[in-house]
């Protein structure tokens, strides 16, 4: 446990001297928007695990999954070991055969580790 | 589905990974895909056999967002050498919006100056050195000379 971890009813406190009567609503909002323009930056490193699964190209990263994905910058499969195995980047980022699948978001849960 | 182990004995060497848009690919060339595209050897989604799962078959390592901030007595998703920041910021809009509103010209320049100082702050703690502030790496380095014989 940290020395210091603010709470919002601190963060509350701070500006409420600055501008007073601002309302905790507001200063929640303000707080995500922080947190949003925090997210642009490699601030925090997660991992996450999915299933492979038969014929699925692709795995949905977008915002309405359980994960909150910035930039991924490392992917790894399980071996017939039970080890995690990094597996290098396409550098073109496509391959011969077009594979269009439209429901790559109900295909796809992430369980953060 | 049914879930099937791993047969894979290094997907080092027959994996690749890519991203396009908001997914993620994973292609290989192992298994056979039953077309001239997809036989052994070229890049196709995994080969399983219909049905079949690995079971939390990839990990993934990611630089992520915070999670959303819902009541005011919950802790910040975000390293706590970070948490000042977040203060600047909040100080930063609130005081700006407070300058905005008011009619008294000298307070609203008292307070976009005090805004514009919040914002400074917190520019410098998150763009500048975020990753330097939260980083736990640390000590004395050495350097190992390249052997030259």
């Amino acid at each position: 446990m940290a020395a210091i971890e603010f709470t919002g009813k601190e963060i509350f406190s701070r500006v409420l001297q600055a501008v007073p009567n601002v309302s905790e609503t507001y200063v929640l909002n303000l707080i995500n928007e922080a947190l949003i323009d925090m997210g642009r930056y490699t601030n925090q490193i997660e991992n996450a695990k999915t299933d492979l699964n038969h014929n699925q190209l692709w795995y949905a990263l977008d915002d309405d999954e359980s994960i909150t994905v910035n930039k991924v910058f490392r992917c790894a499969i399980l071996n017939s070991d039970s080890e995690y195995i990094e597996i290098p980047r396409l550098t073109p980022g496509r391959i011969k055969q077009f594979y269009n699948e439209s429901d790559t978001a109900t295909n796809t849960s992430w369980t953060e580790v | 589905m049914a879930a099937v182990s791993s047969s894979y004995k290094d997907p080092n060497k027959t994996f690749v990974w890519w991203i396009e848009g908001d997914r993620i690919a994973i292609g290989t060339t192992e298994g056979d895909g039953g077309t001239t595209a997809t036989d052994n050897g070229r890049l196709k989604p995994v080969q399983l056999g219909a049905g079949n799962t690995i079971t939390d078959g990839i990990v993934i390592s990611y630089y992520a967002e915070p999670d959303k901030y819902t009541a005011l007595s919950d802790s910040l998703d975000i390293d706590n050498v970070l948490q000042p920041a977040i203060i600047d910021f909040v100080k930063a809009k609130a005081l700006m919006d407070a300058a905005a509103k008011t009619e008294n010209p000298a307070t609203a320049q008292i307070r976009m100056a005090s805004a514009q100082q919040c914002m400074a702050n917190y520019k410098e703690a998150v763009r500048r050195y975020g990753m330097k502030k939260n980083d736990k790496v640390g000590g004395t380095r050495a350097i190992a000379p390249a052997d030259l014989r």
